[in-house]
């Protein structure tokens, strides 16, 4: 089954963040603030790659989608970030509606090749379990005699960390959420040409069949100074604590996040 | 064909269990067996929960019937009339004991074969559910054998639904989404395994194992009328309104529900 991954690393366009900008210019000048993309980059070298490095499947694609206007020195940074990944993709796309550009990015490399397809969002300063694709893949197998009637059906992953990386290392509170958007993958049958942007990842479960899976820890949300989600008045952090080594052991076994990489990585000025 | 094992409380005084508290068990008995109380119990139960139990398009299930060993003899006698075109029933009395413990080996000693998987359904005495609702439990079951068998046990939850409110002037309802819901919520326990769907905490049951979800049609009925156990606490109205024609016409081809017959029912005061 192929298995598409859509990353979404500080594009520019309409729509698609809760931070909302009167302009263009003035939402390029947040995003490619290189402060903020300095502290993106970070989560994304410490977090995010790694757990997709790690994947214990390794057929999959992960499509990383950036803004015409990127920074070059960033851009190289990525390039080399992401040498050493087979699955993947940066595509380069001007501003334009978030979701279509999402869509068709996705829908660009998408075989459509008779069989149903996996897609999954990770966003830039999250993570997913090394299991993730082999599990959503099995899962995916063992649903579908129930599901051949459906256009499309979720797996959600349900429990998680959340976790703050910092130059003392990761800490973290155990979590259990569903629709949270990380973890979730959807399952579409060959000819549906939707895409897991056509979907919001919040509440998916009331408009498709949804298998929720709460067994194993399959996520960590990263949370920094500018994470997008947390810009909203009110917004409650739960407390976190910095992890022991069993925890530490924990993380670099599930997610293949290396606390000393991140003490490292965030100690830098 | 997996046997299906349907649980009813019917104002069963236990030790603990009811979000109504009494100081002691006399107090409770004295509460549950008011005759107001009951007629009411009576008529939603004649009205509501059995009408689609009878017109249940796979008959294959069980149902048992719990009452406390000192129902009241006239009730007892209401009980099985009412009861007694239906082979799925069996009427239980027992002594007042631990809810969560009694309720469990009662469904241990339902299951006939015990090297055989097993489907637990809950239902409380005012609610009603689709008359598919069985059929579709162990069409979804069956389906996913192989994520089943993976799994001590597995969830099926069908969320949409109705509350409404029963009463002289028919049936005033309002559709409901609502996750992990009493009615409509099915579990399949793995062959040779003494779990039951009294284990696990309804709400919660997302926590304990794979959950199956479905978005579909609308699944349950839920009554919110006086002596409703969870409405005597502080509860937010939900605001119903009066059935269309059409409504009420769905109401009879989905839950076997009959408005004039509620109508009739609920006149008699």
């Amino acid at each position: 089954m192929q298995t598409i991954g859509l990353c979404r690393f500080s594009y520019l366009g309409d729509g698609g963040f809760q931070t909302m900008h009167d302009t263009l210019a003035d939402r390029e000048a947040f995003l490619y603030n290189a402060d903020r993309l300095e502290q993106r980059f970070r989560f994304f070298e410490t977090m995010t790659l790694p757990s997709v490095r790690g994947q214990t499947d390794p057929d999959f694609k992960f499509l990383i989608v950036i803004g015409e206007r990127f920074p070059d020195v960033f851009r190289t940074r990525l390039d080399n970030l992401i040498a050493d990944i087979p699955q993947a993709i940066i595509q380069v796309h001007a501003p334009d509606r978030h979701r279509t550009v999402m869509a068709t990015a996705v829908n660009s490399i998408r075989e459509f090749d008779g069989k149903h397809c996996i897609q999954f969002r990770l966003d830039d300063d999250d993570a997913m379990a090394v299991t993730f694709v082999e599990k959503a893949k099995a899962v995916a197998e063992l649903a579908l005699p129930m599901m051949l009637t459906r256009k499309v059906f979720a797996i959600d992953f349900v429990q998680g960390f959340k976790a703050r990386m910092g130059p003392l290392g990761i800490e973290a509170v155990e979590h259990r959420q569903l629709s949270l958007g990380i973890a979730q993958a959807l399952v579409l049958s060959p000819r549906v040409p939707k895409t897991v942007m056509n979907y919001g990842h919040h509440k998916l479960w009331h408009g498709m069949p949804t298998l929720t899976f709460a067994d194993d820890n399959m996520w960590a949300r990263g949370y920094n100074d500018f994470n997008d989600s947390m810009q909203k008045p009110g917004h409650e952090v739960q407390p976190m604590e910095l992890l022991d080594t069993a925890g530490e052991d924990h993380f670099r076994d599930t997610f293949n996040i290396d606390a000393d990489h991140v003490r490292q990585v965030f100690s830098g000025a | 064909m997996l046997q299906a094992i349907g649980l009813c409380r019917f104002s069963y005084p236990a030790l603990g269990g009811f979000q109504v508290e009494h100081e002691t068990i006399e107090e409770r008995i004295a509460y549950l067996y008011e005759e107001k109380r009951l007629e009411e119990r009576f008529q939603l139960f004649e009205t509501v929960a059995l009408p689609c139990l009878k017109a249940q398009t796979d008959p294959n299930f069980d149902l048992i019937i719990v009452v406390g060993d000192q129902f009241p003899k006239q009730h007892m006698d209401r009980m099985r009339d009412i009861t007694a075109g239906m082979p799925q029933v069996q009427i239980q009395e027992h002594e007042p004991a631990k809810q969560r413990e009694r309720m469990k080996d009662i469904m241990r000693a339902a299951r006939r074969d015990k090297s055989k998987p097993v489907l637990h359904f809950r239902y409380d005495d005012d609610d009603a559910v689709a008359i598919d609702f069985v059929e579709k439990l162990r069409e979804a079951a069956e389906d996913t054998e192989g994520l089943c068998d993976k799994h001590r046990a597995v969830a099926f939850d069908w969320h949409k639904g109705y509350v409404a409110e029963f009463g002289a002037d028919g049936i005033a309802a309002v559709e409901m989404d609502r996750l992990h819901y009493v009615a409509s919520l099915g579990v399949r326990i793995q062959a040779n395994d003494g779990l039951t769907i009294m284990n696990f905490a309804h709400e919660k049951i997302n926590k304990f194992m794979p959950v199956v979800s479905y978005p579909d049609e609308q699944m349950w009925v839920r009554s919110h009328n006086g002596f409703n156990d969870s409405r005597q606490k502080k509860v937010k109205p939900v605001s119903v309104t009066p059935l269309t024609g059409e409504q009420e016409l769905e109401f009879v081809n989905r839950f076997a529900i009959n408005a004039d017959v509620i109508r009739e029912t609920f006149s008699k005061g």
